[in-house]
């Protein structure tokens, strides 16, 4: 067990790419304890992706892709606009509602960083917004895409531990919300404090037009939740109903798509969507490995020998997961940190959905806190702000999610509530 | 001239089967959705196309990554390291994953070539030719791979010239 995780760790550390890393190392437990031949590394690895919800994956990155170059981003952000521009710090607000509506329609943080980032740095630079304090910002909602739906860390989730990704989707919508409104409060807060300028006034005429504007692209997270809600689709067909959509707005409704860069965006897609899936691969065959040597009957008899306290155990896998994020990617913590502390969870009556939700949030303030966030250096990068200026505005953020996830592993109805009225408890 | 060749199937033939099957891949799902709600009349062979097809995207997309370097890693270590320090350590990750790449198309063969009498369940397909897209997609990216070591190497023996000039 030690080589095995010596040799990922170090791997890793020299820049080694992760599913690479998860490879290697557990191809030198297999070699040393000559415990299996070497074709179980092919066969464990096409197994790892034989998955009928996987597919969701492509799906939910293309939908994302065709919906964001079909140009629906200034759509919404304009109606956010419209809402709520009046308020002080309204174009921060804007920012987090529009990262939410966005995070419904792409299921992935980082491309919400990227689409709303570009065009809202700008603006709010240019009124005055402290640089750092926007781009941490930004960082912070846009990981808010991994909590609500769809939401590409749910259906890896959901894959891993066995769960239905469906009552995963579900279970994100409220602490979504609680989130982002914990974050919203907070940059009011500081607006007020520095007098950051207000936007456009509050027109009811304004919100009517740019709502009939953003109204179509706004029905997909519609299309997606209330099927699955409904029963009518899994989260595959979701994501493929989502797809369809997509190139029907793009290409009959807004007019903005051209079919000659259709196959570009295909192989990109592909190429991100692998660098997921070829993760998930490995991990199939690391899981293999830690099953051999038993680590996770091993670990869960260590945990539940120091405490079965419901609170203290919800409590120190948290500040292990907020630990390890620091410096962890997020795909790379699901796949190794999860089965091993599935069974501990199991064990205690934790719901895995609640279990689920609380770590796609807690994974989400790891993705923001310096120095490897992703969420956190992609915002920084499209804001060109030095990440020192921002490190303690985001800090501060992050406090904000702290507080909702503590709000979340206490009531663990928060989550529950919604996926038990749709699909049953 | 390698990184010519190499680009040459990339982008003529490679990216063309990922276009080809990402499009059989959807176009399968929404084949199965239609049959189920229009003609309640579930299809056999429209859940094991697309796993097929999602096998060979994940080996043959890993490739693309490897060829834009875009396959997710930790940088937090190597990035504080001088910029020689930086290639030899990146030289050591290269042929660290160039050897595990070896071992999974060696892996990757024996397999496809094991199961080749094998069919599938639903299509009749042989079980050889889900297992052939790891010796495809591996080779691809062990190819990009070495074509970026090369490169690599010669930028460090370019560096070693001008150090021993002065």
């Amino acid at each position: 067990m030690f080589i095995l995780i010596s040799a990922l760790f170090a791997a890793m550390f020299i820049n080694i790419p992760i599913a690479i890393s998860i490879g290697i190392s557990s191809l030198t437990y297999v070699v040393i304890y000559d415990a299996a031949p070497l074709t179980l590394i092919a066969q464990r690895m096409v197994a790892g992706v034989d998955s009928f919800p996987l597919l969701a994956i492509p799906f939910f990155l293309v939908a994302g892709t065709l919906m964001a170059e079909s140009g629906i981003t200034p759509r919404i952000m304009k109606f956010a606009s419209s809402l709520v521009g009046r308020i002080p710090g309204g174009l921060a607000i804007v920012m987090i509602i529009a990262c939410m509506l966005f995070g419904a329609i792409s299921g992935s943080g980082v491309a919400d960083v990227v689409a709303i980032g570009s065009i809202l740095l700008p603006a709010m630079r240019k009124n005055g917004y402290d640089p750092g304090f926007s781009a941490s910002l930004l960082g912070c909602s846009g990981a808010l895409g991994t909590i609500i739906p769809p939401s590409i860390v749910m259906v890896i989730l959901g894959v891993t531990t066995s769960t239905s990704i469906g009552r995963l989707f579900l279970g994100g919508i409220l602490p979504g919300i609680i989130t982002g409104i914990s974050l919203m409060v907070l940059s009011y807060y500081f607006s007020v404090k520095n007098n950051y300028a207000k936007g456009e006034p509050f027109e009811l005429k304004n919100v009517f037009t740019t709502f009939k504007d953003a109204i179509l692209a706004m029905l997909t997270p519609v299309i997606i939740i209330g099927g699955i809600m409904s029963g009518v689709f899994t989260a595959t067909e979701a994501a493929i109903a989502a797809v369809l959509y997509a190139l029907f707005l793009g290409f009959f409704v807004y007019k903005t798509l051209s079919l000659k860069e259709i196959p570009g965006y295909i192989v990109s897609t592909v190429e991100t969507s692998s660098t997921i899936l070829l993760i998930i691969s490995a991990a199939s065959l690391f899981g293999w490995v830690l099953a051999s040597e038993q680590i996770p009957q091993y670990f869960t008899n260590m945990f539940l020998s120091m405490t079965d306290n419901y609170y203290i155990v919800l409590l120190i896998i948290n500040l292990m997961l907020l630990f390890l994020g620091i410096f962890m990617e997020t795909i790379a913590i699901i796949i190794i940190v999860v089965p091993v502390l599935m069974p501990v969870v199991l064990s205690l009556g934790i719901d895995p959905v609640h279990f689920g939700v609380m770590l796609a949030i807690n994974l989400a303030i790891g993705a923001n806190t310096p120095p490897v966030g992703v969420s956190f250096l992609a915002a920084c990068r499209v804001g060109q702000v030095a990440i020192e200026d921002a490190i303690k505005p985001v800090l501060c953020f992050t406090g904000a999610m702290v507080v909702a996830l503590i709000l979340i592993v206490l009531f663990p109805s928060i989550v529950l509530l919604i996926p038990n009225i749709f699909m049953g408890s | 001239m390698f990184e010519k060749i190499i680009n040459f199937i990339s982008e003529k033939f490679i990216n063309k089967i990922i276009v080809l099957f990402f499009i059989v891949m959807s176009g399968s799902v929404f084949v199965q959705i239609l049959f189920r709600y229009c003609f309640h009349k579930p299809i056999y062979w429209s859940e094991e196309l697309p796993r097929v097809m999602l096998i060979w995207l994940t080996f043959l997309g890993a490739g693309v990554a490897a060829k834009r370097r875009t396959h997710l890693g930790i940088t937090l270590l190597t990035s504080k390291l001088s910029p020689e320090k930086q290639v030899v350590l990146q030289l050591i990750a290269n042929f660290l994953t160039m050897a595990f790449l070896l071992v999974l198309i060696y892996g990757g063969v024996v397999m496809t070539i094991l199961t080749m009498p094998n069919r599938s369940a639903a299509l009749q397909m042989p079980t050889g030719l889900v297992y052939l897209a790891v010796p495809v997609g591996g080779t691809m990216m062990f190819f990009h791979l070495f074509n970026q070591t090369i490169k690599l190497v010669k930028m460090l023996s370019k560096q070693g010239d001008r150090g021993a000039k002065i």
